[in-house]
């Protein structure tokens, strides 16, 4: 078995004129909660697709647990779960046959994950898939992938459009069967008190790129929020001679101005000074915060009139 | 894989299930409306048409339902290799299939067979597999549509049920062919089954089973592109030689008014009588003979091809339909449906075990007019009235008719594969006894040339006008006029060379020039799949003349050019679709051989990287 679950070498897709992914290189080892997050279009759905093997890439290559994405066998694909963010189900067919079809497929079904998981939804295997709620039916799709015993389980965005108890639901569910089974879990999410919560390994992508691949406490540490008396920012920021260096967004709050900067050390209060700032301090930044900053950093503004 | 076969059958079970339902009814309905029916009466297109589309719009929309992106993520992501998957889905719409289509059939077929005297055929029986190997065919058709990278899926599905409707009446042929289809289509469907399906085949038999079935549909769509640059464009010129044909043409003289063609054949001749011949010509009553026909039925041919296969009685109340079983005809009382006897061809029989070897007709006749049994070597006449077969006529030698004879208002005309033959109406009709011809010509030139001939009553005899477009040799049109005495004589008066034509000759020949290859194949197939006799009343050239016909080295050249240009396309294009050295050689090759039509495909099938 290949030491990494999914490996990724310069891939890239392009649909017409745009670039989903961009030379991305990738690599994620067997075990833990993996949590990529990215904005909308950050190429995030079409990874998981190349890595499937439902697209086929530009250029680049990927393989899924030593498999290249292309050739994945029969075996390889009963190893990996896969829930999608719609949760689509043959919704003809009833709660209890669609378990029985899935059951047939995978010689190791767990009977007991499946039902301890289902258990923390309220779904009758006498209805059709049609008649559930949408957080039935992403518990129940839940409850399949994990009684599949997959070594490696792709969730994504597997919580969009979830109310908040499903979602803790989901969630609790998915930390059970987590400690429950040895598995590598890619989650993708915009839920990022979701991501603190259960993410062992932080991914970022951003326009088709990887921009980190941390554990998020590194990637916390990372990212600093500085307060200070400073009239002249808006000088500072994009301007060729006096940029901020590592600047990912400022905000002012009641008079003072509160600056997010990347990679910068404790010298960093020396350059607000030299830059005529006054009353510097240093504040804490929570995850969701530092991922907000860096994801909106580079993200399109319309132009100013 | 059974159970996801369970499922895919489940899914939709009650479909299959309500389609059987509905046309029980029909099938009731018609069938009680119709005081009497035999098998073959049955209405075969409706079923035909049903099964065609019914297998065509199911394979469409059910992969259309397992396509939509999250639906396909789910029947790939386990542990089965996609073509275990498809098998399954397809064996169980295979039983969807039967359920709705075949099942039908054969229930009202052994409902007819067990519950009443009517004459059922195993080849009745037949149809029901005939009709489920048909709609797998179209279902599988409509899967490839879906399930491949190429829209241009649809021209090879179409060109493979051409290929099988093209076929003649032959039922293991037929069988034969369509499993081949059927084959076909399920290897094509299993490579196209893939978990990204936008990519093109790649194995080379995927490449060359997707692109030689199109040819045949390509050629027809470059064939009917003369419409666009010729044929609208001249017609609304007004100069279209449909319009206009080129004086002296061939078709210049088809044109002409029916009572001005003598006079215009023989107005360049030195003829001391062609006024006369003109001016009685004028009033003479005209007719047309036909030198071919459509092919007499074939034993245990499949129903849906049946023609004039009954004789009826008014007398007696009773119809008389022909059994390919028993090879004779069974007499059953019109309104009681009991069998009244049997007829074969050495007469009337009251009880089928009564029948010998001699009584069964060697091959399956054609009925006309109520009364006469056609084969292709005998005429029988029936008199119901005094229950006796007599022979009208009988063939002998290599000699044998070309179809059924042409009863017309001055003559009833034969024509066999020698001569034409010209009764009088009258006595050909009412005396049952031996007939013997008024006339008598042997065919001027080879049948094949004859598209067709004229008659005019003349005092003293007739005129006939013999013609074709390949009268004197390809593309040498030409008639021939011929006096035939009251006596008998037969005096050949003139023959008409026609040099020009209005056409252009791309134009005439365009299936030919867009690609010899599928030109010559498509003969050479009519020809392997039927007998010499059944070619010629098809009018179909043999393959000797399909492959030595002297085309003009102008349309020569004219071709090499058009394969050389597009093969140099195709090595361009290649490199843009990035295809490997393999992949790059096979499509010059067949560009090479087949031509624009090749390029078409090549076009079609791939993507540019």
């Amino acid at each position: 078995m290949s030491e990494f679950c999914i490996s990724t070498k310069n891939l890239t897709k392009q649909f017409g004129k745009k670039l989903a992914l961009n030379d991305l290189t990738l690599n994620i080892p067997q075990g833990g909660i993996h949590a990529i997050v990215g904005s909308n279009g950050a190429g995030k759905s079409t990874l998981f697709r190349l890595l499937l093997g439902f697209d086929t890439p530009t250029t680049g290559s990927s393989t899924l647990l030593g498999d290249p994405s292309d050739q994945i066998s029969a075996k390889v694909r009963g190893q990996v779960g896969y829930v999608n963010e719609e949760h689509t189900l043959p919704g003809w067919m009833k709660v209890a046959a669609v378990k029985e079809l899935q059951q047939s497929f995978y010689p190791n079904w767990n009977h007991d994950i499946y039902n301890k998981v289902i258990a923390y939804f309220d779904v009758d295997p006498k209805q059709k898939v049609a008649g559930l709620s949408r957080g039935e039916r992403a518990g129940f799709n839940l409850s399949m992938a994990l009684a599949q015993r997959p070594s490696l389980l792709i969730l994504d965005e597997p919580t969009l459009g979830l109310d908040v108890v499903a979602r803790q639901s989901f969630l609790e569910a998915l930390m059970f069967a987590e400690t429950e089974e040895a598995m590598t879990t890619i989650y993708c999410s915009h839920q990022m008190e979701e991501i603190e919560r259960i993410a062992e390994q932080l991914i970022i992508m951003e326009k088709g790129r990887l921009i980190n691949n941390s554990t998020p406490e590194d990637f916390c540490a990372r990212v600093s929020c500085w307060a200070a008396d400073w009239d002249a920012i808006g000088r500072n920021i994009g301007s060729k001679d006096a940029s901020i260096p590592g600047f990912l967004s400022h905000r002012e709050i009641d008079g003072q101005q509160h600056i997010l900067v990347v990679d910068q050390g404790d010298d960093f209060g020396d350059f607000l000074k030299a830059q005529g700032a006054q009353d510097i301090a240093q504040l804490p930044v929570n995850l969701e915060r530092a991922v907000n900053a860096f994801l909106t950093a580079n993200h399109n503004k319309p132009v100013a009139l | 894989m059974l159970a996801l076969f369970k499922a895919e059958f489940l899914h939709y079970r009650q479909w299959a299930i309500g389609l059987l339902a509905l046309q029980a009814m029909a099938w009731a309905i018609v069938l009680k409306l119709n005081e009497y029916a035999d098998a073959s009466a049955f209405d075969n297109e409706v079923t035909q048409v049903l099964s065609l589309f019914g297998g065509f719009i199911f394979g469409v929309v059910q992969m259309i339902l397992n396509t939509r992106k999250n639906h396909w993520t789910f029947l790939h992501q386990r542990p089965l290799n996609s073509r275990d998957i498809y098998l399954a889905i397809t064996a169980a719409s295979m039983l969807h299939i039967f359920i709705a289509f075949p099942l039908v059939w054969l229930v009202v077929v052994a409902s007819f067979d067990l519950l009443t005297n009517a004459v059922v055929d195993m080849r009745h029986y037949y149809m029901a597999p005939y009709l489920m190997l048909y709609s797998i065919a179209t279902y599988l058709i409509g899967n490839l549509v879906v399930l491949n990278a190429s829209r241009a899926a649809i021209l090879t599905g179409f060109g493979l049920l051409i290929l099988h409707n093209d076929l003649p009446q032959l039922t293991w042929l037929k069988f034969l062919i369509l499993a081949f289809v059927i084959i076909i289509l399920l290897y094509l469907n299993i490579k196209s089954f893939k978990s990204d399906r936008f990519q093109p085949l790649k194995s080379v038999a995927g490449i060359v089973l997707m692109a030689l079935p199109m040819q045949v549909v390509l050629v027809f769509f470059l064939t009917m592109s003369t419409a666009l640059f010729y044929d609208i464009p001249q017609t609304l010129m007004d100069s279209h030689p449909e319009q206009h044909p080129t004086e002296g043409s061939f078709d210049f003289w088809r044109k002409v008014e029916d009572d001005k063609r003598i006079e215009y054949l023989l107005k360049d001749s030195n003829m001391e009588n062609k006024v006369l011949f003109s001016r009685q010509t004028q009033l003479a009553d005209k007719d047309t003979i036909a030198t071919y026909h459509k092919a007499f039925n074939r034993k245990n041919q499949l129903n849906f091809r049946d023609n004039q296969w009954f004789l009826s009685d008014e007398d007696s109340r009773s119809v008389w339909v022909y059994s390919h079983d028993e090879m004779m005809l069974q007499g059953s009382d019109n309104f009681t449906g009991e069998v009244v006897g049997w007829l074969g061809q050495q007469g009337f029989i009251d009880q089928l075990n009564l029948a010998t070897d001699a009584d069964r007709f060697i091959s399956v006749p054609s009925m006309v007019k109520d009364q006469f049994i056609v084969t292709d070597k005998t005429i029988f006449q029936v008199d119901f009235a005094n229950k006796q077969l007599s022979v009208k006529l009988a063939m002998t030698g290599e000699e044998y008719l070309m179809g059924r004879p042409e009863f017309k208002e001055n003559f009833v005309a034969l024509v066999t594969n020698k001569q034409t033959y010209l009764f009088e109406p009258k006595i050909f009709l009412n005396e049952f006894e031996l007939a013997v011809s008024s006339y008598q010509l042997p065919h001027p030139v080879s049948l094949a040339s004859i598209s067709g001939v004229e008659s005019y009553r003349m005092v003293d005899g007739f005129l006939l006008i013999y013609r074709g477009q390949n009268y004197y040799g390809f593309d040498k049109a030409g008639a021939e006029i011929f006096y035939v005495h009251i006596n008998g004589d037969v005096e050949k008066i003139y023959s008409v060379h026609f040099n020009k034509h209005s056409s252009p000759e791309f134009i005439q020949h365009f299936d030919f020039l867009i690609s010899p290859a599928i030109y010559t194949l498509r003969e050479l197939m009519a020809n392997s799949f039927q007998s010499s006799n059944q070619n010629a009343q098809n009018n179909e050239p043999s393959s000797e003349i399909a492959l030595t016909r002297p085309w003009p080295s102008s349309m020569l050249i004219t071709i090499s050019l058009l394969q050389l240009g597009a093969a140099f396309v195709v090595l361009i294009l290649a490199r843009r679709f990035s295809l490997n050295k393999g992949k790059k050689a096979l499509w010059l090759l067949m560009t090479i051989i087949i031509g624009l039509p090749a390029l078409l495909s090549f076009l079609l099938l791939n993507k540019r990287a």
